[in-house]
């Protein structure tokens, strides 16, 4: 816009006789210069009404779906995508709640029926006099302290849901409330490109009129855009904070499950190997099964002598599986008191071996009372038990060559071999259900404040947490040592966003995948909670 | 000479004189040229407007929202020419924007910088953008801003040379912050352009040449200046 003003009160004088060019006598301006005296009134009714207009349409489009500029969208890529990450943390923190939730169901009543059938053992090897029946007595023992056990894995995944479950009511519906406005904002501020986009159809910088047009649309953008990048900022950093913090949550009170869990099948395991110790060397007796059930004995007794190891493991699982048959989903447990029937010798899993001893000794008894079969069906195996019954022999032996893609990521990221090879002798007590502890994004973010923004302080920050943590001394360390190295790379470049130094902090999480180890350390978990 | 009506005639002649040379003053240039600036964010297309129109250097620019405006007149061959330069937006999300800018230009500078090699392989893309959205007797001229800082050069002045031959452009290394090869850069162009208007190539008549040839007198409500701090004569 040019305005007639022969009184230009940017020029006095002495700075005109500055602007004397050799070229011609007449000073160039640009910029805002350029149009001093357009009236920027954003406060009129007309104003306030064209940019309604203009983020309604915005929002129409937004709504309907329609293609929007890809320009305008390529510009926002890392934020879609860090959004993508932030929708992950919540579905998954759902999802873990409810599997923690069947999972305790579950162990309740597989708890209760082994605790029922030991007492039935038990009342039946007082009635019987023979080796069975000692057999018997020791096995209802067995079974019921097993039962027992079982029922301390609730206290560890008691204390995992309240953590989870406080993580999600404050972090994350704190990062949904400003993704909320940050999708506002960007809402405004597309809308005003559009509105940028239709003004400069037809612009004219000589045209004063057109000018002012574009002069208002311009400043609205320019606030628009200002805000908007600052929202942008915040949501990106609390989105790599709270996947960092949820990796932080889950990895301290997985440790505690665990080492429960472990301890569990470590006790469990040595009282049945115990029984089988000193019961060696019985007949094996003759059964047969419910014509209700599945596979005749027959089918059994001819491949009998041709097993290999691979099927005895699916007997295993498979009867167990029958054993426990509480709903329709299948929850085979591999290795509480696994029941299977011939042995090989050279197998090198101590409990299915006395399972099968154990149960053919006991079964005569137990025909009418148990679901039992104890037949295993061999062809209907399916991969996934198999697949458990390896993990279960690499946790428990874990010089075992067989990796399974399951086994060597749990392998990897609680580091098996203190885990599996010592006996957890202290026993790993029920965590007492005080308040949660420090797993909030906040308070990681204030931890991280003392140590000038580097890794370590974050993987020193479970260390200096009050929590009271049960895993022993020489486990807490392994944790977040193995940590490091199941995060994927570690990206020492900040991120373009960021000026603060104390964001270089932050920085480090923004390249943390949901999909890769991390938070693959909470899908191992719900795996094996599905398991 | 006071002839008792209380009104000097010479005096009053000479005043309107001068009140018809200054009413003329915005009108001596013969055509008005537009120019736009285009290239990737940061180059230092605002800086090279900035430094050509007010020959100093804004070290601290804001990032342009969709298109600022600068204006100097020149001379080619003895003809006043006005440049209306059109300084674009450089960032991703204005290219809708921007792209409604390059009608009816007559020059077209694309700026690269010659410490980023990013920004000069987007040049294609760019090119792209120009050939497509201006007439085909567009001048454009390639500019490798920040020359003055040799030290971080990324891009050799050989291959952007060579660039700008295989793409039949002109082209220059510049830089907005010492002034070096800011003014030729504006006016390279412009004498391109000039030589095309004499040789017929550019049509002054079609609507989106670019050029526009000696601007007609003020209409109504119209206002036109420039605040040209021209106070020769004037007594009043």
């Amino acid at each position: 816009m040019l305005v007639e003003n022969e009184h230009d009160p940017d020029d006095s004088p002495s700075s005109s006789q500055q602007r004397q060019y050799t070229m011609d006598r007449h000073q160039g301006y640009s910029g805002e210069r350029f149009n001093r005296h357009v009236l920027n009134d954003d406060k009129s009714v007309v104003s306030q009404m064209q940019k309604k207009y203009w983020k309604t349409k915005q929002v129409l489009i937004k709504a309907t779906g329609k293609k929007e500029d890809e320009h305008v969208v390529a510009s926002d890529a890392d934020l879609d995508a860090k959004l993508e990450i932030f929708r992950i943390v919540q579905t998954s923190c759902m999802d873990l709640l409810k599997v923690i939730e069947k999972y305790q169901q579950r162990l309740n009543t597989l708890s209760q029926e082994e605790n029922e059938l030991g007492m039935f053992l038990k009342a039946q090897s007082e009635q019987d006099k023979t080796p069975a029946g000692r057999m018997m007595n020791a096995t209802s023992k067995a079974l019921c302290g097993s039962a027992k056990q079982r029922l301390a894995l609730r206290a560890p995944l008691v204390r995992l849901e309240q953590e989870v479950e406080t993580f999600r009511r404050r972090a994350v519906t704190d990062t949904l409330l400003t993704v909320n406005r940050m999708e506002q904002s960007r809402t405004e501020y597309r809308g005003a490109l559009l509105w940028m986009k239709d003004v400069s159809q037809e612009l004219d910088p000589d045209t004063y009129k057109q000018m002012e047009k574009f002069r208002k649309v311009q400043a609205q953008v320019r606030n628009a855009k200002v805000q908007f990048d600052k929202l942008k900022n915040d949501v990106c950093q609390k989105v790599d904070l709270l996947g960092a913090s949820r990796c932080n949550l889950l990895s301290q009170s997985l440790v505690a499950y665990q080492n429960t869990l472990l301890h569990f099948w470590e006790r469990t395991a040595r009282a049945m190997a115990q029984i089988h110790e000193s019961f060696k060397g019985h007949q094996p007796y003759k059964f047969t099964a419910l014509k209700s059930l599945q596979d005749p004995f027959s089918h059994l007794t001819e491949e009998e002598l041709n097993q290999n190891q691979e099927k005895e493991k699916d007997c295993v699982t498979n009867d167990i599986d029958k054993l426990v048959v509480l709903d329709e989903d299948e929850e085979p447990e591999p290795g509480a008191g696994g029941e299977s029937e011939v042995p090989v010798n050279t197998s090198n899993q101590d409990d299915t071996q006395l399972a099968a001893e154990l149960e053919q000794s006991s079964n005569t008894q137990l025909d009418e009372m148990v679901p039992k079969d104890f037949l295993p069906d061999m062809l209907e195996s399916d991969s996934l038990e198999k697949h458990e019954l390896t993990f279960l022999n690499d946790l428990l032996n874990p010089q075992s060559s067989t990796p399974s893609n399951f086994s060597h990521k749990w392998q990897s990221t609680f580091g098996s071999s203190e885990l599996g090879s010592e006996p957890v002798s202290g026993m790993v007590k029920p965590k007492p259900t005080d308040t949660p502890t420090g797993f909030l994004p906040s308070e990681l973010f204030e931890l991280s404040h003392d140590p000038a923004g580097s890794f370590i302080g974050w993987t020193d920050a479970p260390k200096q947490q009050p929590a009271p943590l049960l895993t022993p001394q020489h486990l807490e360390t392994k944790v977040p040592e193995t940590n490091p190295q199941t995060l994927p790379n570690v990206p020492s470049k900040a991120s373009k966003g960021n000026t603060q130094d104390k964001s270089a902090w932050f920085n480090l999480f923004a390249d943390l995948d949901p999909l890769s180890n991390p938070d693959a350390i909470g899908r191992t978990a719900e795996d094996h909670l599905n398991a | 000479m006071n002839d008792g009506t209380g009104i000097d005639r010479e005096f009053l002649a000479e005043v309107c004189a001068e009140v018809a040379k200054m009413a003329t003053a915005p009108y001596n240039y013969s055509y008005i040229f537009k120019y736009i600036i285009i290239g990737d964010m940061g180059v230092g297309k605002s800086c090279l407007l900035h430094q050509f129109t007010e020959k100093k250097f804004m070290a601290d620019c804001p990032h342009t929202i969709g298109v600022e405006f600068g204006t100097r007149i020149i001379e080619v061959s003895g003809q006043k020419i006005k440049l209306q330069i059109w300084d674009t937006a450089g960032q991703e999300r204005f290219r809708a924007v921007t792209r409604s800018y390059y009608r009816g230009a007559a020059g077209a500078l694309m700026v690269y910088d010659i410490t980023r090699r990013s920004t000069y392989n987007h040049l294609s893309s760019w090119l792209t953008d120009a050939r497509n959205l201006t007439n085909p007797n567009t001048v454009i001229i390639l500019i490798g801003n920040k020359a003055d800082l040799e030290a971080q050069r990324d891009v050799t002045y050989e291959e952007a040379k060579q660039f700008a031959e295989e793409n039949g452009l002109l082209f220059l290394e510049a830089s907005a912050k010492t002034g070096e090869n800011v003014e030729d850069a504006f006016l390279e162009a412009a004498k391109k352009i000039y030589q095309n208007i004499q040789d017929g190539s550019l049509d002054l008549n079609a609507a989106e040449s670019g050029v526009q040839h000696k601007p007609s007198a003020p209409q109504g409500g119209r206002l036109i200046s420039e605040p040209q701090p021209q106070r020769e004569g004037c007594g009043c």
